[in-house]
């Protein structure tokens, strides 16, 4: 969707037009959903972000500012209700959260079921995500998920450019070296497969 | 010469300096593999490759690592599969902020179409009646050539004995004071008649005063003691124009300005110099009067002129060569 199809559908949506409102949702969710997913590593309270961010988003439209992007508005309302969130709850920690998302991830046994290697793969990566400090974490999600450049990262997390940077920098060491030096190298191993099935 | 110490210091230095150099050495490798893959990322392929190829002696093998870590990344870069939370959100949405049906939203934006609408017909309407009201300063004197008018004006003016005419009236100057003072102010009259070409007066002291005050209008002239022959003449021309309930203009030409004299409120008086010629001078205004009350009594200060009179409105500088 390019901008000027992007900003018809806001000013439908904020005139009161559902359909408009919820081809935004539609659009928008999965980015939102991930971008929470890898900060927080619980599903149960990505949905919970994405849905009270989503509609704080759909209430407030006619305050949407048209020089920017709708998806930046739309990630930094979302970390906000995100972060209020982790205030109000004091949510369970970093390995806490690991858990629930292999819970979901699980196919029911208890084991990561191998066929899907790309669950397989992400579960491990995951894992060294939630490994992170946060602030590291969310600039590598925001880097290579998302792809956004290291400018609006630095302004969506209120971070100068050189820390991001060095974020960034710092996370990819330790994911590199917990990927490849992981006493259960499964995730390595898979992606290593899915290279050679390739 | 003893250099066991140093032998033996080289032996521990030598592993420690080349410890220290893996270590330099890997930390510029890692610096170079992570600015290789910013580039990478944000889309600047060609930088990668050339900071790769510029460091190959120093950092050997870094395209190897850039590729290596790109592959472990690589999955982090599909977004995870997201449940379908369309309808929570929407419902949710319609709790707090109800949307609108598709009549609701064409009845508002028929609402806001007739308000603008309103609105522009109550803007022009009000330009409209201000302009038919106000008609322009070229307007009025093509009216006021109208006989009758001048007939009417033009003795009310010539008769006033106020009407005052410096000596040196033929010499050209700048500036044209027409302005207002009771017969008090005209008793001790401001001479600087070499600034003066013509000034008519009639009206309250202070107004005179503020008037001569002015470092850049220093000139009011003396009083001519009847209005004789001489200032009937320099009243070329009278131009009155009034519509109506409207203020009247009285103008006066001179070979060197026009003179308007305005009768009405303030907004009018001021309106009228606006749209007055270039050149033109305008000083004051008579409030609540209308043609009628302008007779000859009341040039003469006998009426009860003093609390209706205007303040300084407005003067500009005529234009000296301007030929009428």
């Amino acid at each position: 969707m390019n901008k000027s199809q992007e900003l018809r559908l806001i000013r439908k949506a904020a005139a009161g037009h559902r359909d408009s409102a919820e081809q935004l949702v539609q659009t928008f969710q999965g980015s939102l959903y991930g971008y929470i997913l890898r900060i927080s590593g619980r599903p149960d309270v990505s949905e919970d972000v994405v849905q009270e961010a989503f509609v704080r988003v759909l209430t407030n439209l006619d305050r949407f500012d048209p020089r920017f992007r709708f998806s930046t508005w739309l990630f930094t309302i979302g970390r906000r209700v995100y972060f209020n969130m982790c205030e109000k709850k004091k949510p369970l920690s970093d390995s806490a959260g690991l858990e629930t998302w292999r819970d979901v991830s699980d196919s029911g046994n208890g084991r990561i079921d191998r066929a899907d290697t790309t669950t397989a793969c992400r579960d491990v990566l995951q894992a060294e995500l939630m490994r992170l400090p946060s602030d590291q974490r969310e600039v590598v999600v925001l880097f290579h998920q998302h792809e956004w450049p290291i400018a609006l990262i630095a302004e969506h997390t209120g971070m100068p450019v050189g820390t991001v940077k060095s974020h960034l920098h710092r996370a990819r060491i330790k994911l590199r070296d917990g990927l490849t030096h992981r006493p259960e190298p499964l995730g390595v191993e898979t992606l290593k497969m899915q290279e050679v099935g390739r | 010469m003893n250099t066991g110490p140093l032998r033996s210091a080289g032996g521990r230095s030598g592993p420690r300096k080349a410890a220290k150099d893996d270590g330099q050495a890997r930390r510029l490798r890692e610096r170079l593999v992570n600015e290789c893959l910013d580039s990478i990322v944000e889309g600047d392929v060609g930088m990668a490759r050339a900071m790769i190829r510029a460091s190959a002696e120093v950092a050997p093998g870094a395209d190897r690592d850039v590729a290596e870590l790109r592959r472990l990344l690589r999955p982090l870069g599909k977004a995870p599969c997201a449940p379908d939370l369309t309808s929570r959100i929407l419902a949710e949405t319609q709790h707090r902020r109800p949307f609108l049906s598709c009549s609701t939203r064409h009845q508002i934006s028929a609402w806001r179409v007739a308000l603008a609408a309103s609105l522009l017909g109550l803007i022009t309407g009000g330009y409209l009646i201000s302009e038919l009201g106000n008609p322009s300063a070229d307007d009025r004197l093509a009216v006021t050539s109208r006989p009758s008018t001048l007939a009417a004006v033009s003795p009310t003016v010539s008769l006033a004995p106020d009407l005052l005419i410096p000596h040196d009236s033929q010499r050209s100057k700048p500036d044209v004071y027409l302005s207002f003072a009771n017969e008090a102010s005209l008793e001790s009259p401001f001479r600087r008649t070499h600034d003066v070409f013509v000034a008519q007066s009639v009206g309250i002291p202070s107004i005179m005063e503020s008037i001569s005050a002015r470092p850049d209008h220093p000139a009011l002239a003396g009083r001519s003691p009847t209005a004789d022959a001489r200032a009937s003449a320099n009243v070329t021309e009278l131009a009155a124009a009034s519509r109506g309930q409207a203020s009247l203009l009285l103008g006066s030409r001179t070979p060197n300005a026009t003179i308007l004299l305005g009768s009405g409120d303030v907004g009018s008086a001021f309106a009228h110099s606006r749209r007055s010629p270039e050149g033109s001078t305008l000083l004051g205004g008579f409030r609540g009067l209308d043609d009628a009350a302008l007779t000859p009594d009341f040039l003469r200060g006998t009426g009860t002129h003093q609390n209706l009179m205007q303040p300084w409105i407005k003067l500009r500088p005529p234009v000296r060569s301007r030929p009428w």
